[in-house]
């Protein structure tokens, strides 16, 4: 992706991250709102709204502050949706 | 500053770091420069430091970092904080330098340079340790960390805590084994050591299956496991407990945390929550926060109930939380009770400004984004701020505010141009300002007058710096009449900066009216960089009227108020010695310049002053030479130039030190080299005069003179001494007019000749110039023989006028060197200064020739060391040397002065007049 492709995508993306261990629902407000959902097999989905790379990297780490394994970043943009 | 000290104590033990973990603590005594412990929290990092430290063999400094450390000045005045309570000698000077807001800023690699050597002087083994270290996100710190890091002296090392790997060049420093590191993997629990903290620390009963179950569940993460046996303290069924617990997937704090809180009754619980926002707290703060009394008994309580609670002294002042706990703590709050979070900053703020901690009080408003009590909290601590250098910080709070906000303060954009204007950010300074002026058109008129005044104040250090003389005057004089008279830091620093601009003018009276009354203000504002920079400007406006007298009691009182204000180095300082070197040199008091140019070298070199240094450099090439050491001479010059050539000095720095190598060169007989400095100069051409550049025309005059073309140079001195005399500038006058004495006589023109010396003689006399016409050797010692000889005639034809002359003439004539020592100067064969080594920074002497065998370049610095006290440690470390190479060298020197002892190498090293 171009430079200029990548910024006009820089706004409203929608990130999922995966981690291990179940996170209870009240960390939501914590994470700058996103919603949490906890997965059969013992795993959490963060997914919302992500203003810029900048608070993608607050929010990892957070999550590692936590001491809670990664296990993946994805990214929708806005065509995918 | 107000140091926050509960930053710079190791954190104390507590019961749950009982646990001994040898295999950790061997690994930490691995003698690398830097040891990087990085994890997440909760795998007891800082623990693991605890439980080192009674083991270490070296002393420890300790320094708790957080999130306002991003602040260069910040951090280091607490880096060097924290060295201080080991010695409080260390980084003294680097502290000076951090806290004189008047010089522009200095890099930091110079602040860690000076630092440097501080602690390579140092004789102990040292462990500085920083943790959290993951706070810090300034590029500019993580650089300066790495040129630390990579200079450390062989006995200090650096010990980083973080939780995620930090931005420095791990890998370069892994591949040459110069890292120690302990991960997360390392850190965690071994199954042993799980048992061993659940049994004997937390004093459960618990059999091997149900440690090991509890091991797996928590993975060896400490922090879970202290949870989990906080929360089976109180439960009656353990077994029921682990196995609910090990069969839960929920996140483990969640589970435990939950578990924990709940158990505890009502009051505790709003305790933890409310008290949760604070990132440190105390019985007193939280008082305050909750509204109620008896904290300190509850925090007691807490920290005894094991409640994940740190103390930070070690004598129950001051607490934090464990980082996990306050995180599920403040989670919760803010799901629960989010207006009580508001509130909960507020208090926080208002308790921390009462209690004149400004920058937490300023965080905690910044949080719940209440910008109005954040500005008129930063509008107080501004000034301070400033004064203590931290810039960043200020900018970084100003930069959050809404341009609203900053409108209705327009204060805050005066302190911001202040900053801009320090930074020597000038056009940024100048919008800040404009800013403020529309914002001040708004504000009630009682208000507005004195933030006019301050407008222009900063307004005239902006003119001043763009060299803009005219502007400066008006706005200073603008300035100095609103502002208020007790404004003794700003007013004494716009006095200032009037007077440099008079003084730039030529307005000579006024000028020294400025510095006068600068002096005095900042001697009573305890600002001692605005006192001696006015005291040196005062005495230079009294040399430019060639008052050298009063010039030298200016300097004099100068050093003694230096001397006064210490530990306070002012930097300012150093211009003191290398002005008043310059005086004594011209007196022929050569020793007496000597001693001061050695005391300006040593503060320079601590401070990185390269643009005094450049002048000092000049100084001590023309000492040399006078002294009869030409080598030396042009070692120095050399220097000086390549200083300001690689930092690209300013031109009135360089000016006087390209005209001090002409001198030299023709001094020396290097009629071709000078003469190809002439040739090429981009002056020779140009008609109007570049006042920053004199001493390049007068070495132009010089070189033309001695290259046949009097006429040139006598053109051109003439239009040097219009200018010097319409500007009431004696000092200038006499180096030209004795000049142009020169010049006439070598155009054969000796009525002309005489005339122009006597003028430059009747000038020079009151002020007691010598070396100035010494200097200029032979041709100027047979013209004022002449002259001597023409007073006596006119005397005898009854003319007084000149009689006060001949007492000073005779002074002049002896101080000439007689014909045998004149023979001791030998020529040296011309060098361009960029060939020139700069690796030694002493000076010294070629060796005598009754030498068998020359003493080499480094075994003259080792002697020097020698000479200056060193022990052969403190000579490997400065030479960047094995010992055992520096014990070679002083057999060598041993060898070639033939003699058995440091002392009597130094006795025989003076006798030869090596040393």
């Amino acid at each position: 992706m171009s430079f200029e492709a990548a910024m006009s995508h820089h706004v409203c993306n929608t990130y999922t991250i995966r981690l291990e261990g179940c996170l209870d629902a009240h960390w939501s407000e914590w994470f700058d709102g996103m919603s949490i959902t906890c997965t059969s097999d013992g795993e959490t989905i963060l997914s919302g709204v992500v203003v810029d790379q900048a608070a993608l990297h607050g929010l990892l780490a957070k999550i590692s502050d936590l001491g809670l394994p990664l296990v993946a970043v994805t990214r929708q943009n806005a065509q995918e949706k | 500053m107000l140091l926050l000290t509960t930053k710079l104590h190791v954190p104390p033990r507590t019961r749950q770091n009982l646990v001994e973990r040898p295999r950790l603590t061997q690994q930490l005594l691995a003698d690398r420069p830097l040891t990087l412990i990085s994890a997440p929290p909760g795998f007891g990092k800082t623990t693991l430091l605890q439980s080192w430290i009674p083991l270490s063999p070296c002393c420890v400094t300790w320094l708790s970092l957080d999130a306002g450390d991003n602040d260069p000045a910040r951090f280091w005045t607490y880096f060097i904080a924290a060295l201080q309570t080991l010695d409080a000698q260390l980084g003294a000077d680097a502290l000076a330098l951090l806290c004189t807001p008047q010089t522009q800023l200095a890099p930091l690699e110079v602040i860690v340079t000076i630092l440097l050597n501080d602690l390579a002087a140092l004789r102990k083994d040292l462990a500085c340790v920083l943790d959290d270290y993951h706070m810090i996100d300034n590029h500019a710190l993580h650089e300066a960390m790495t040129y630390l890091i990579d200079h450390l002296p062989e006995h200090v090392r650096v010990i980083l805590i973080c939780r995620s790997d930090p931005p420095l060049p791990l890998a370069r420093w892994r591949a040459r084994d110069q890292l120690t590191e302990i991960r997360a993997g390392d850190l965690r629990f071994t199954s042993d050591e799980a048992a061993a903290f659940l049994t004997e620390v937390m004093g459960l009963s618990l059999s091997a299956s149900e440690a090991a179950a509890l091991e797996t569940r928590a993975e060896g993460w400490i922090a879970g496991l202290q949870l989990a046996a906080l929360s089976m303290q109180g439960h009656q069924d353990i077994a029921g407990f682990i196995s609910a617990f090990t069969g839960s997937h929920r996140y483990i704090i969640d589970y435990l945390a939950e578990e924990v809180i709940q158990r505890q009754p009502a009051p505790v619980q709003t305790f933890l929550l409310h008290t949760s926002v604070l990132e440190r707290f105390s019985g007193a703060l939280c008082d305050t926060l909750l509204e109620r009394s008896g904290s300190q008994a509850v925090l007691e309580q807490l920290e005894h109930g094991n409640l994940f609670l740190i103390s930070l002294d070690g004598q129950r002042q001051w607490y934090r939380f464990h980082h996990l706990f306050a995180d599920v703590l403040r989670s919760i709050l803010q799901r629960d009770q989010p207006e009580t979070v508001i509130a909960l900053h507020r208090r926080a703020s208002d308790w921390y400004a009462h209690n004149g901690l400004m920058a937490e009080a300023i965080a905690h408003a910044l949080t719940i984004k209440d910008f109005e009590r954040a500005a008129r909290l930063i509008e107080q601590e501004a000034e301070p701020c400033l004064k203590r250098s931290e810039y960043a910080t200020l900018q970084r709070w100003l930069a959050v505010l809404p341009a609203e906000t900053l409108h209705a303060h327009p204060g805050l954009l005066l302190c911001d141009a202040t900053a801009r204007v320090i930074k020597h950010e000038l056009d940024e300074a100048e919008r800040a300002l404009r800013e403020a002026e529309a914002a001040i058109a708004v504000i009630p008129a009682d208000r507005r007058e004195r933030l006019l005044s301050e407008i222009a104040a900063i307004g005239a250090m902006i003119a001043l710096n763009r060299n803009d003389v005219p502007r400066t005057i008006e706005l200073a004089r603008q300035a100095l009449a609103h502002l208020p008279d007790d404004r003794l830091h700003l007013r004494g620093s716009v006095m200032l900066h009037l007077g440099a601009a008079y003084d730039w003018n030529g307005q000579l009276v006024e000028a020294k009216r400025c510095f006068v009354e600068a002096t005095r203000l900042g001697e009573a504002a305890g600002d001692l960089q605005t006192a001696l920079l006015a005291i040196a400007n005062q005495a230079a406006t009294e040399r430019t009227r060639a008052r050298y007298q009063s010039a030298a009691a200016l300097y004099h009182y100068g050093l003694r108020l230096d001397e006064k204000y210490r530990p306070t180095r002012a930097p300012a300082a150093v211009y003191l010695f290398t002005d008043l070197a310059d005086v004594l040199y011209e007196w022929n008091d050569l020793d007496g310049a000597n001693v001061h140019i050695q005391e300006a070298i040593e503060r320079c070199n601590r401070a990185q002053l390269i643009r005094a240094l450049v002048v000092i450099y000049r100084q001590l090439a023309r000492l040399r030479f006078s002294q009869g050491d030409p080598a030396a001479a042009f070692e120095a010059i050399n220097k000086a130039l390549q200083l300001a050539h690689d930092h690209q000095v300013p031109s009135h720095y360089v000016s006087p030190a390209l005209a001090q190598r002409v001198k030299l060169l023709l001094a020396n007989g290097d009629l071709a080299a000078a003469s190809r400095w002439a040739h090429d100069s981009d002056l020779a051409d140009t008609d109007a005069l570049i006042t920053t550049r004199e001493d390049e025309y007068l070495a132009l005059a010089r070189v033309w003179t001695a290259a046949g073309q009097p006429d040139r140079a006598l053109q051109l001195l003439a239009q040097l001494q219009q200018d010097a005399e319409s500007r009431g500038r004696i000092e200038r006058s006499i180096f030209v007019l004795h000049l142009q004495a020169l010049a006439y006589r070598a155009r054969g023109d000796a009525s002309q000749a005489m005339e122009a010396l006597e003028r430059s003689l009747v000038l020079a006399e009151p002020a007691g110039f010598i070396r100035t016409f010494v200097d200029e050797g032979e041709p100027m010692r047979l013209l004022i023989s002449d002259f001597r000889l023409m007073v006596e005639r006119r005397a005898r034809a009854g003319n007084a006028e000149v009689m006060h002359l001949p007492p000073y003439v005779d002074k002049l004539l002896a101080a000439f060197p007689t014909s045998g020592n004149k023979a001791t100067v030998k020529s040296i064969p011309p060098q361009g200064y960029h060939a020139v080594s700069h690796s030694a920074g002493m000076l010294r002497r070629q060796p005598s020739a009754t030498l068998i065998e020359p003493l080499s370049e480094r075994e003259l610095e080792v002697l020097w060391l020698i000479h200056a006290g060193r022990s052969n440690r403190e000579i490997a470390d400065q030479l960047v040397i094995a010992p055992s190479t520096v014990k070679k060298h002083i057999n060598n020197i041993f060898g070639k002065l033939g003699v058995q002892s440091r002392t009597q190498a130094l006795a025989r090293a003076r006798e030869l007049g090596v040393l």
